[in-house]
């Protein structure tokens, strides 16, 4: 059963940003950047490549005089997660 | 590449149970949960206090039925969690079930130590004013807990009416005090609950 | 991280890895609200008692509300201090499990000034004792829980006890129930 993977999530720092925002309520671009060790300009363009997709939520705001964006991961997100982890699993050849 | 991985690392079966854990706490996150404690405590606390209420013509003692208020909203956690389907408990609902059981515990105590300061008569409408201060707490952080506006607005109703059975109590006008109990319960527990209960997700993994 | 092709056990390695660092960065919460609610709340009650015992004038009332006045802009000072970048359900629930009681504590307040002769003592530190042992059951803290429940019980001393000696009692119980877990949760917190 090889179920292609979602070429979306199949890409390190992508996958990377969905299962941190899997794991909390949501997220600030700063947080991201620390967690998977990405350069900002990278992190920005695979954020909105997510929320493109409607993987992902983003929210623009300002805190003082600098930006803020906060990520939230959407039901959409969460089922193509689980599509992708269920695809994994048939290439790693898991019986559950 | 990675920050230091975990010396201990984990197999692949841990690794997709863990995140197995995650995706249900995701889905979970953003689920309608059933209104099933409200509609249980709900109807039951509208037979409790009626009854109260027309019992105590023949008896003061009958005030200490209003103890089964507390006592019952503190069983009506483990009665949903066996009527309910689901095979585990998402951990809002705990979170949920906890912040009731404190207050009927709360509730409870405030109940046991009026007892001994209150004479009998005040005990019914002093119960009714905590009684909608505590359950207007409550529906509060459910409906902030599971995202469910209507509840928010109607908890914070139940916190402003708890004054009222003081209000109808200093201009004599007791006899309302249970009708607007009755009132209170079917807005915010009972309407609210079948409401949640019909929108929940039907579809529960 | 560079756009670099992985193979499918890395992918199961990198969201595992993900995960775990997530959870391991949630903490505790740490006890600055407790401490913030607990010293205000215990330094203004003294406060009022030594006015109220020394002048008799029961227009020192009104200094109560410093209580909300000092705490709200208090908190809002120190979560804008550690804005940590990431919520998680558990700060969401505490948040509005505060704002809430708070709230509540505050119109009951109100009432009992302006309206009602309430036996405020009492109402108030039931609440707070049921804010904070909700508080406690979720992040599941054994010291915040007993305290939390010992402030509900011990409440109605402030229904029993008449007269300004209750405000002193009413000040103690704050001191135990919110100020010295406050502490204890600070310090566990670097230990975690």
């Amino acid at each position: 059963m090889f179920k292609p993977l979602d070429p979306l999530l199949h890409s390190e720092l992508r996958l990377a940003i969905i299962s941190i925002l899997l794991s909390v309520e949501e997220a600030d671009f700063v947080y991201l950047k620390e967690q998977t060790k990405s350069t900002s300009g990278n992190l920005s363009v695979q954020i909105d490549k997510l929320s493109e997709a409607g993987y992902i939520e983003v929210k623009r705001g300002f805190v003082g005089k600098r930006t803020r964006t906060v990520c939230k991961i959407t039901r959409v997100g969460i089922k193509a997660f689980e599509e992708y982890v269920e695809s994994l699993k048939g290439y790693l050849n898991l019986n559950k | 590449m990675y920050k230091h991985m975990e010396s201990n690392t984990f197999t692949e079966k841990e690794s997709l149970a863990l995140i197995t854990e995650m995706i249900r706490s995701a889905k979970n996150r953003l689920e309608k949960n059933s209104g099933l404690p409200f509609i249980i405590s709900g109807y039951i606390t509208i037979v409790m206090i009626t009854a109260s209420w027309f019992l105590l013509n023949h008896h003061h003692y009958w005030n200490l039925l209003l103890f089964s208020i507390p006592v019952f909203g503190f069983l009506s956690i483990p009665l949903t969690n066996a009527l309910s389907a689901k095979e585990k408990a998402n951990h809002l609902d705990r979170i949920i079930n906890k912040t009731w059981l404190i207050l009927a515990f709360g509730l409870f105590v405030t109940m046991v130590g009026g007892l001994p300061v209150w004479a009998f008569p005040m005990i019914f409408y002093k119960t009714v004013s905590y009684f909608l201060l505590f359950i207007g707490i409550g529906v509060i952080i459910t409906g902030v807990v599971i995202r469910f506006r209507p509840f928010v607005f109607l908890g914070f109703l139940g916190i402003l009416a708890s004054l009222v059975p003081l209000w109808l109590n200093f201009f004599d006008k007791t006899h309302y005090i249970v009708w607007f109990a009755d009132i209170l319960v079917i807005l915010m527990m009972i309407i609210p609950g079948h409401i949640l209960h019909y929108k929940r997700n039907k579809s529960h993994v | 991280m560079k756009e670099k092709q992985l193979n499918e056990k890395e992918s199961l390695e990198l969201i595992t890895q993900m995960i775990r660092n997530t959870r391991q960065r949630i903490e505790k919460g740490n006890g600055i609200p407790f401490l913030i609610w607990g010293y205000t709340t215990v330094l203004v009650s003294l406060l009022v008692w030594y006015l109220l015992s020394t002048t008799g004038n029961p227009n020192w009332n009104y200094l109560w509300f410093l209580i909300p006045v000092i705490g709200f802009p208090a908190m809002m000072w120190a979560i804008r201090k550690q804005e940590k970048g990431v919520k998680t359900y558990i700060d969401r629930v505490i948040g509005y499990v505060w704002i809430v009681v708070g709230i509540a504590g505050l119109v009951v307040s109100a009432s009992a000034i302006f309206l009602w002769n309430l036996p405020i003592l009492f109402i108030v530190i039931l609440m707070m004792g049921s804010g904070t042992a909700i508080t406690g059951l979720i992040i599941k803290f054994k010291p915040i829980i007993f305290s939390g429940f010992a402030g509900i019980l011990l409440s109605f001393v402030c229904l029993i006890v008449k007269g300004y000696a209750s405000i002193l009692l009413f000040a103690l119980i704050f001191l135990v129930m919110m100020v010295i877990p406050g502490h204890i949760l600070n310090v566990n917190k670097k230990h975690y």
